[in-house]
């Protein structure tokens, strides 16, 4: 399936030792209030490549709310 | 707009108020800057919050409900023929007039002619914001046409707050201790001042 919004991603290495440095990076600077301009490219750029590695976590997710969902339709708020 | 953008929308609404009926709601946020996720969030329960609409394509087992909203520009006919290709289930929220002046950019031409097109095509659910709007889809189609206007959520309103950090010129409104009659909205080109200042003297009871 395409994608409806998201421009495909560069291939991205998820090493764990890059992930976690995203990641701590990403915590550092929401204690440090970062600005709009900073969050704007951190939840563009950075977060995006980071999730990739947490992909299983929204897997889980959906799987939760579907089976919770007593047979009402999913809905997608595009 | 993003889920978490402060100045809360039709799509959130709609978004909590589906979850809240029961359905597993999945909002797309264009990651504007105000929504701060991994790879999702979970701001109430049954909503997720996310933008990998590519994964869930996959791991969505029934074809969902897609409601595509009207005032987003990057809608245009290849995104709707995506959209199409995922589910046939595609519900059109027609919730303001298409007007540079209204969204304060240009409207791109492929954004207008999606939009024409959606407003004639019969197995698109229409949903129409006003009796102005409705109005104006009715001669383009036989079915598949809703009205569902807009309105107040008086929970929030009715919550109490604090007024210690408010504006000088709000506190001394507030202080008056009298109900409060006010616009909650943008000050606009659509903005009636006129309207504002002659309807005003009527509710001398009440705080304008």
């Amino acid at each position: 399936m395409s994608r409806l919004f998201r421009a495909p991603h560069r291939e991205f290495s998820n090493s764990p030792l890059r992930t976690k440095r995203l990641r701590s990076a990403w915590q550092l600077l929401c204690r440090e209030g970062p600005s709009s301009i900073a969050k704007i490219a951190l939840s563009r750029l950075v977060l995006p490549r980071i999730g990739r590695a947490t992909h299983p976590a929204l897997t889980r997710q959906v799987r939760r709310m579907l089976g919770e969902a007593g047979g009402k339709p999913p809905i997608v708020v595009a | 707009m993003d889920y978490a953008h402060p100045y809360r929308q039709r799509p959130q609404h709609l978004a909590l108020a589906f979850a809240r009926l029961g359905h597993p709601v999945f909002y797309l946020s264009p990651r504007s800057g105000h929504d701060l996720f991994l790879s999702f969030s979970s701001p109430a329960p049954r909503l997720c919050v996310t933008d990998a609409d590519d994964m869930l394509q996959h791991l969505l087992d029934e074809r969902p409900i897609l409601l595509l909203m009207s005032l987003d520009n990057r809608v245009d006919t290849n995104l709707v023929a995506r959209a199409k290709s995922w589910t046939p289930r595609l519900i059109y929220d027609y919730m303001d007039h298409i007007d540079p002046a209204i969204s304060l950019i240009d409207i791109p031409p492929g954004h207008l002619e999606a939009h024409a097109a959606l407003l004639r095509d019969e197995s698109v659910l229409v949903v129409a914001s006003a009796q102005v709007l409705y109005d104006e889809v009715a001669p383009l189609r036989n079915r598949g046409l809703v009205l569902a206007q807009n309105a107040v959520d008086v929970a929030h309103f009715q919550v109490h707050r604090s007024t210690s950090a408010l504006v000088p010129e709000m506190a001394e409104v507030v202080g008056r201790g009298r109900p409060i009659l006010g616009y909650f909205g943008a000050l606009a080109s659509w903005f009636d001042y006129d309207l504002v200042h002659a309807v005003a003297p009527a509710r001398m009871s009440a705080s304008c």
